[in-house]
């Protein structure tokens, strides 16, 4: 058993605990945490097929996973940014209505 | 097995116990805070995989700054407590039990 | 599940967490059925496309293999990428104070001195070794993303007092905001004229295009993520409560 091997099946188990997470947590924040541990679960199952071969480190998912990260980041911005309007809404709406 | 291999597992088994506890603990700060653990962690395990720019950016960018925008956003929705924490905080002094909550 | 029994329940009579728990479980199962299934039947002697990088890789103006792939051979992945990046900035962007100066210093009365003198010592040095990041980038580990990110990260720590602020919607702000994009989309439709086709540099100019748009990117990708953190920290009046709450500890 490779290492490349060993992390491939570390990333889907992260997947697999992300996606769990996504679809069972409570809290909108907890989901965007699993949206998260979801994505770190495929960058590392990506990194680690790029390296399958021990001898060549294929730097193309690299370059994938890279973007990835960013475009990860801005997406959980815009999550977090929803998730606290939702909530000083719902605030505001209780506030009203007492 | 070689020592590399035992660094290995034990590299991903706090990655997967990190990324449950990430998910399913407590308080959401806890849930945070293992979340910028889990990116730390995550930028070694890259390292160990031989890609060094994506290490990089995931120390920066993963563990940095979106631990930053999580804690932000926590603030921002957590219930202010410290008004109704404050006479409890004096009546606290008295009792030990309670004192060792607050630490 | 079985802890009360209930005769006359009359609730729904599909529990959705179990279903939602099924659900879940059978989809990942599959993904990981199928995905075990492939990597295990690759014997690894697949090398993917490393060997036509590793040949192309004198065509590209840089010698790290990543920076190649990102700025050259992919481009336009970077390019789309830093138009999402700007669309999220967009959508979060508080539309308020058009005018007010884009950098702004304020004396502050209470100043947290262990976070000042972090700052004092470890934002030089953080820029330092970003603007080092960006010009390594080219041959070794590195490059636009990290170096934003550190210098990002260095204006989160600069916000964490109340002294420096900074208006993401001045006029300042905004240009510095679209200027990698508009110099990505600039240098490739006039590549068109010269080469004939997006995006592809002429072979002696590789590397020096490559900078001017790994700078510009840098100089962007700070602003939108360090944008990006102060849209929690500062907007609306709800963030005064808050601005007094932590100066009080």
């Amino acid at each position: 058993m490779t290492s490349a091997l060993l992390y491939s099946m570390a990333g889907l188990a992260l997947f697999a605990i992300g996606f769990f997470g996504v679809v069972v947590a409570s809290h909108v924040m907890r989901k965007i945490l699993a949206l998260n541990v979801m994505g770190v679960g495929i960058f590392m199952f990506l990194i680690a097929l790029a390296k399958r071969n021990p001898l060549v480190v294929d730097p193309l998912p690299h370059a994938l996973v890279l973007t990835g990260i960013v475009i990860a980041v801005a997406g959980t911005a815009l999550a977090l940014n929803l998730m606290v309007r939702i909530h000083h809404m719902d605030q505001s709406s209780q506030e009203q209505s007492k | 097995m070689n020592l590399v291999m035992i660094f290995d597992a034990l590299l991903i088994f706090s990655m997967l116990t990190l990324g449950w506890m990430s998910i399913f603990s407590l308080s959401l700060f806890r849930c945070i805070v293992f979340f910028v653990c889990l990116g730390l962690l995550a930028a070694i395990a890259w390292g160990q995989l031989g890609a060094f720019d994506v290490a990089i950016a995931e120390a920066a960018i993963g563990a940095g700054i979106t631990g930053a925008l999580l804690l932000a956003a926590w603030n921002r929705i957590r219930p202010h407590r410290t008004k109704a924490i404050e006479p409890n905080l004096t009546n606290a002094k008295t009792s030990q039990k309670d004192t060792r909550e607050h630490v | 599940m079985f802890n009360k029994l209930d005769i006359e329940y009359d609730g729904p009579a599909v529990d959705k967490s179990a279903l939602s728990l099924i659900a879940s479980v059978l989809v990942v199962g599959l993904l990981l059925a199928v995905t075990i299934k492939i990597v295990l039947s690759d014997k690894g002697h697949n090398t993917g496309l490393a060997p036509l990088i590793t040949q192309n890789i004198e065509l590209s103006g840089v010698t790290n293999p990543i920076t190649a792939v990102l700025l050259n051979f992919r481009a336009y992945d970077t390019l789309l990428e830093i138009a999402v990046l700007l669309v999220v900035v967009l959508a979060i962007l508080p539309t308020r104070d058009h005018h007010a100066p884009f950098f702004k210093r304020i004396e502050v009365s209470k100043q947290n001195l262990v976070l000042l003198a972090l700052q004092r010592w470890i934002t030089p040095a953080v820029v330092i070794f970003a603007g080092y990041l960006l010009w390594a980038g080219a041959h070794q580990p590195g490059g636009a993303f990290q170096a934003g990110a550190l210098l990002a990260g260095a204006s989160v720590l600069m916000f964490q007092s109340d002294t420096y602020q900074v208006n993401y919607t001045s006029f300042m702000a905004r240009v510095l905001l679209v200027l990698s994009l508009v110099v990505f989309i600039t240098i490739g439709t006039a590549l068109i004229w010269f080469e004939g086709s997006l995006l592809t540099y002429p072979l002696a100019f590789s590397g020096l295009l490559i900078l001017l748009i790994e700078t510009c990117a840098t100089v962007s990708i700070t602003l939108a993520l360090a944008s990006l953190y102060s849209s929690f920290i500062a907007s609306e009046n709800i963030s005064v409560t808050d601005h007094k709450h932590r100066t009080i500890k």
